[in-house]
């Protein structure tokens, strides 16, 4: 890998790490929102419009920042009959031939959450809902994770091109 | 050219371009995204994201981290060892009672997970080397890890249940309550299958040694019993409030995480690094099958654009089959599909296809329900892509000699006991209905 891409590679990476170590969090913060509501309700009989809302949008939050990460860790799973009977290599070779496909579904994803960001805080949308929350939010924490997932995708076809290479990268960490 | 034949022809780019191994999700959504822009132009470009704002509404997904989340707790909390040493020593002395053991454990964790990842990993790490100690047929114990685990998707909470609920909109505590008893006969019919082959080949499960029986008084051993009282309470905060109408859904799995998780400290066996581990690895399980999600949405809106739906229905009802025939085309189709598609793509992808169909046809939606998820427990069984395979291959001891032969092998019977159950819930609908009607008066 030369100079560039190495820093590219090196930086998009060690962002999404630290994005993933802060997503991890999001988990116990939905089940802290659940418990106040679940005690809230259950016990003294005060329930709240926002709770289950509020936990779902931290939701739509945790799993796309935390997208970059598990790509990193190599957790988005794949049918692997063929493709795990391969050498490293070849896999590297089949992942740049593939690319495409993926980097064509994450730039129509991206496109499609700027223009719903967009028309979200330009027409300051709200939910159907009763608590009716802005949906800007949301949808801005959701176009980062995909930016950040984007990001992602192209730190690994550079790590496959250098594989490709015969360079010895190791899949599922971060490159160091 | 029809909007049928594209269909089909969307379909078929989609299998074709798994078979490279690029990922699931980049595969379904890429696939969705190009048929969007041919057919739409600008029109269909908003829809991959769009899909991901329909989620929002999809409260009850919430339940996936939670599970997935208490899976991972439960399996450093140290309940399960105290479970499986209760098992060992009170089943141990039974022939082929170690395994039969094993399958209890696994039914009880089952009923504290709506996944079979924690089963299968609790079960290899904890069961599978003692059975192999005691000189337990290799073959016949990796079986019973894998398809006993496979009742975490049966035996409620189940997410896959949720999913289906979600798809088929259909109360998902009805839904639960209906995989009970099911779950339970599956359970049974793999303990007696077990128990009947050891009892015919002593050799390969056999009982423990006097020696090791006698290091336990009977004080011990009733002291021993104290292991199912961790069980007892998660499964009573979790599940028993919400079926007792205390706690809503997602309440309910957020309880659950909760109760494991003070569970795990009051064991004191839960450290820093143990903790970050299943924040981590809980993480990395939700965001793939978010993803996944995300993308099977989004194909199934160009599917749902193209009448995929009427399609389909045409397509089953025109072949005269009979609305049995037809039921069993779909149950084929599901496990054929299940070789090239990961379990949360094909329920996303067909599940919405499939159940106008089976309404059409005056069957009872709950009960398919249980078909589909016996389905599902096949499909995660059988081999090429069977989840709980690659689980094993990752999970078996190196020193265990335990082949990726061997490990195929083993799941036959499993595979064709649940295909017997499958037989079983077909014919006496009442074993999955029967329950939530009750319970729910009507």
């Amino acid at each position: 890998m030369n100079k560039p891409s190495r820093a590219v590679v090196r930086a998009i990476d060690r962002t999404n790490e630290i994005i993933g170590y802060f997503s991890m969090y999001l988990v116990l913060v939905m089940m802290g929102i659940l418990l106040y509501e679940t005690v809230m309700r259950t016990i003294f009989n005060r329930p709240h419009l926002w709770a289950v809302e509020l936990t779902e949008f931290v939701m739509a939050a945790y799993y796309t920042l935390g997208g970059g990460y598990s790509h990193i860790i190599d957790s988005h799973v794949r049918m692997d009959i063929l493709y795990g009977k391969l050498s490293t290599k070849t896999r590297a070779i089949l992942d740049i031939v593939t690319f495409p496909l993926i980097g064509f579904y994450m730039t129509v994803l991206l496109m499609g959450a700027i223009k719903g960001t967009k028309y979200a805080i330009l027409y300051k949308q709200k939910t159907y809902s009763p608590w009716a929350p802005p949906v800007a939010p949301v949808k801005i924490a959701m176009t980062i994770g995909i930016i950040f997932m984007f990001l992602q995708v192209i730190s690994e076809l550079l790590k496959d091109i250098a594989r490709a290479r015969g360079e010895e990268i190791p899949v599922g960490e971060v490159y160091k | 050219m029809s909007y049928a034949t594209i269909a089909v022809l969307m379909f078929i780019t989609m299998v074709l371009l798994l078979i490279t191994g690029r990922h699931i999700f980049a595969v379904i959504g890429g696939v969705a995204a190009l048929y969007a822009l041919i057919l739409w132009g600008k029109g269909g470009q908003g829809l991959m994201f769009q899909a991901g704002i329909n989620l929002l509404n999809w409260y009850p997904l919430i339940t996936l981290p939670m599970f997935i989340y208490m899976g991972y707790m439960f399996s450093v909390s140290g309940i399960a060892d105290d479970l499986y040493t209760m098992f060992h020593v009170w089943m141990g002395p039974v022939k082929g009672g170690l395994a039969i053991g094993t399958i209890f454990l696994q039914t009880i964790i089952a009923a504290m997970n709506g996944l079979s990842v924690a089963g299968m990993a609790i079960g290899s790490a904890l069961a599978l080397p003692e059975m192999l100690k005691r000189k337990y047929d290799k073959v016949m114990v990796t079986g019973v890890i894998q398809g006993s685990s496979s009742l975490g998707i049966m035996v409620p909470p189940s997410v896959v249940l949720v999913l289906y609920g979600m798809i088929a909109r259909q109360p998902i505590g009805r839904l639960w309550l209906a995989g009970v008893f099911p779950g339970l006969m599956i359970a049974a019919l793999f303990i007696i299958y077990i128990a009947v082959r050891c009892i015919l080949q002593p050799d390969i499960g056999p009982a423990l040694p006097k020696e090791e029986r006698d290091k336990y008084s009977l004080k011990d051993k009733m002291k021993l019993l104290t292991a199912a009282i961790a069980p007892i309470i998660i499964i009573f905060m979790m599940s028993g409030l919400f079926f007792l109408g205390v706690t809503s859904l997602v309440e309910s799995s957020a309880v659950g995480a909760g109760v494991t998780t003070i569970a795990a400290l009051l064991k004191k066996r839960l450290t820093w690094k143990g903790f970050m581990d299943v924040l981590k690895q809980t993480l990395s399980v939700s965001a793939m099958f978010m993803w996944v999600i995300l993308a099977a949405l989004g194909f199934g809106a160009v599917f749902d654009g193209l009448g995929a739906v009427h399609a389909i229905k045409k397509l089953f009802l025109g072949w005269g089959f009979g609305r049995w025939g037809i039921l069993l085309m779909m149950q084929l189709s599901f496990i054929f599909l299940g070789t090239f598609l990961d379990d949360t793509a094909m329920l996303i992808l067909v599940a919405p296809l499939y159940v106008p169909l089976v309404v059409e046809m005056g069957f009872n939606t709950i009960w398919y329900g249980i078909l589909y998820t016996i389905t599902c427990q096949i499909a995660y069984l059988t081999p090429p892509f069977g989840y709980n395979l690659f689980l094993m291959k990752a999970m078996v001891p190196k020193d265990s000699g335990i082949t990726l032969g061997d490990i195929y092998r083993s799941v036959i019977p499993f595979v064709l006991l649940l295909v017997v159950a499958l037989g079983i819930v077909m014919i006496f609908p009442e074993l999955a209905t029967w329950l939530p009607t009750k319970y729910f008066k009507g």
